[in-house]
C-alpha cells in the first residue's frame, strides 16, 4: 500500500514532534518517556521508559554505595486507579574515579531502558504526572541534583 | 493501491502539517527564551552585582550574608583585609569530599597569616550539612547557601568550584572541578 506524500510527511512531523515535546531533557540525563502505553483493565502493564546520560557523565544508581549520594529516582502517581508497583532499574555499573580511588562507585552511565509496571483500574484515558530526579558528576565536578517532571499516557480498556 | 484525494483536503492536510512546525519552532523559541533567562547576566558594576559567568578575575567580589550550621550570621565583609577562599561544595559531591580534608590543613596551615577559608554548602537542606559536619568536623567556616550565592557568584558548571580573594577584596583565581592540592596550596599564597 501507498501513501500519499502529505501522508509521510505528516507521520514525520508528528514523531519529531512526539519525540521533542516528550523528551525530558535538562542538564546531561535525558528521560524519553513511552508514547501511549495500551493497557486492560484491572490488569498490569509495562511502560518502557529510555534514559541517556551524556558522554563524559554518570549519575548515581537507584542505591549508591554511599549515604552521602543522592540515588536516582523514577516516580509517578498514580491517577484514574492507574499506579506503578515496580521500576526495574538496570544493575548498576561498578566505576572507580579519580576523586575514588579504591572506592568503586554504583552508577549508571550511557543509553538504558527501565521498565516501570503499571497496575490499571477501570477503563479510560489516564494522564498520569511523574518526577525524574537525578544527580551527575563527571571525573572532576558534579551537578546539582535535578528534578525533571513527566507526563505518562495510559490507554485503559 | 493509490488513494485519491480532493485539493481542499490535500490543502487541509498541508496546513495541518504547517500548523505542527510553527506550534514546534514556537515551543523551541520560547525554550531557548527561558534557557538564556536562566544564565546568570553581565553586570558593569561591583561590589554586589552579579558576577558574569566567566569572567570573575580581577573583579571585586560581591558581599553576601548567610547563615552557618548554627544559624549564625555570616557577611563576606566582616573578612575584609584578609585572603579569603570560597570554596562552593555538597555533601553529595564526591569530588568535594576529597579537597575537605585539604582544605583542613590549608587553613591550619596558613591561619597564622589571615587566611579564612570559607565553605559554601549548596546542599538543598541545612540539615544534610549539620549531619555531614557532625560525622565530618571541619575547622573553617562553613555556611549554607541553597544555590542562590552560585548564582550571584557565576558558578556556571558545577562543584567544586573555588574562588581565590585577595586582602583588596578581588577574586584572582577560579578553579573548577578537583585540582591537586598543590594547585590549590599554590593560588592560596598568592593570595596571602
Amino acid at each position: 500500500m501507498r501513501f500519499a506524500p502529505f501522508s509521510k510527511a505528516l507521520a514525520a512531523v508528528l514523531a519529531l514532534a512526539g519525540f521533542a515535546f516528550g523528551q525530558v531533557s535538562a542538564g546531561v540525563a535525558h528521560l524519553q518517556p513511552p508514547a501511549t502505553v495500551h493497557a486492560r483493565a484491572h490488569a498490569t502493564a509495562t511502560a518502557v521508559f529510555q534514559i541517556s546520560v551524556d558522554a563524559g557523565y554518570h549519575i548515581q544508581s537507584n542505591h549508591p554505595k554511599l549515604d552521602y549520594l543522592i540515588p536516582t529516582r523514577l516516580t509517578i502517581e498514580p491517577a484514574g486507579g492507574v499506579h506503578a508497583t515496580r521500576v526495574a532499574w538496570p544493575k548498576a555499573q561498578n566505576h572507580t574515579f579519580s576523586f575514588s580511588p579504591g572506592q568503586p562507585l554504583a552508577v549508571f552511565e550511557g543509553r538504558f531502558a527501565v521498565p516501570v509496571t503499571l497496575a490499571t483500574g477501570a477503563a479510560g484515558m489516564q494522564v498520569l504526572h511523574g518526577s525524574f530526579r537525578y544527580q551527575a558528576c563527571n571525573d572532576q565536578l558534579c551537578r546539582p541534583p535535578v528534578t525533571q517532571p513527566f507526563t505518562l499516557v495510559v490507554a485503559v480498556r | 493501491m493509490p488513494t485519491a484525494m480532493s485539493p481542499k483536503n490535500s490543502a487541509w492536510n498541508w496546513i495541518l502539517i504547517g500548523v505542527v512546525l510553527i506550534g514546534g519552532l514556537i515551543y523551541l523559541a520560547i525554550s531557548r527564551r527561558d534557557a538564556v533567562a536562566a544564565m546568570p547576566q553581565p553586570s558593569g558594576g561591583v561590589g554586589n552585582a552579579i558576577l558574569e559567568a566567566g569572567n570573575v578575575i580581577g573583579r571585586t567580589a560581591p558581599n553576601w550574608t548567610l547563615t552557618d550550621v548554627n544559624g549564625h550570621p555570616v557577611s563576606l565583609a566582616q573578612f575584609a583585609g584578609r585572603p579569603v577562599v570560597m570554596d562552593f561544595w555538597a555533601t553529595w559531591c564526591g569530588p568535594c569530599q576529597v579537597e575537605l580534608p585539604w582544605w583542613k590543613q590549608l587553613q591550619a596551615q596558613y591561619r597564622a597569616q589571615g587566611l579564612q577559608i570559607i565553605g559554601v554548602s549548596e546542599d538543598n537542606s541545612l540539615a544534610d550539612v549539620k549531619s555531614y559536619l557532625l560525622k565530618h568536623p571541619l575547622n573553617y567556616e562553613i555556611v549554607w547557601d541553597n544555590q542562590q550565592l552560585e548564582h550571584t557568584y557565576g558558578i556556571p558548571y558545577g562543584l567544586p568550584t573555588t574562588l581565590f580573594i585577595n586582602r583588596q577584596g578581588k577574586i584572582t583565581e577560579r578553579v573548577m572541578g578537583l585540582e591537586g592540592k598543590p594547585e590549590l596550596d599554590r593560588a592560596i599564597r598568592a593570595i596571602l
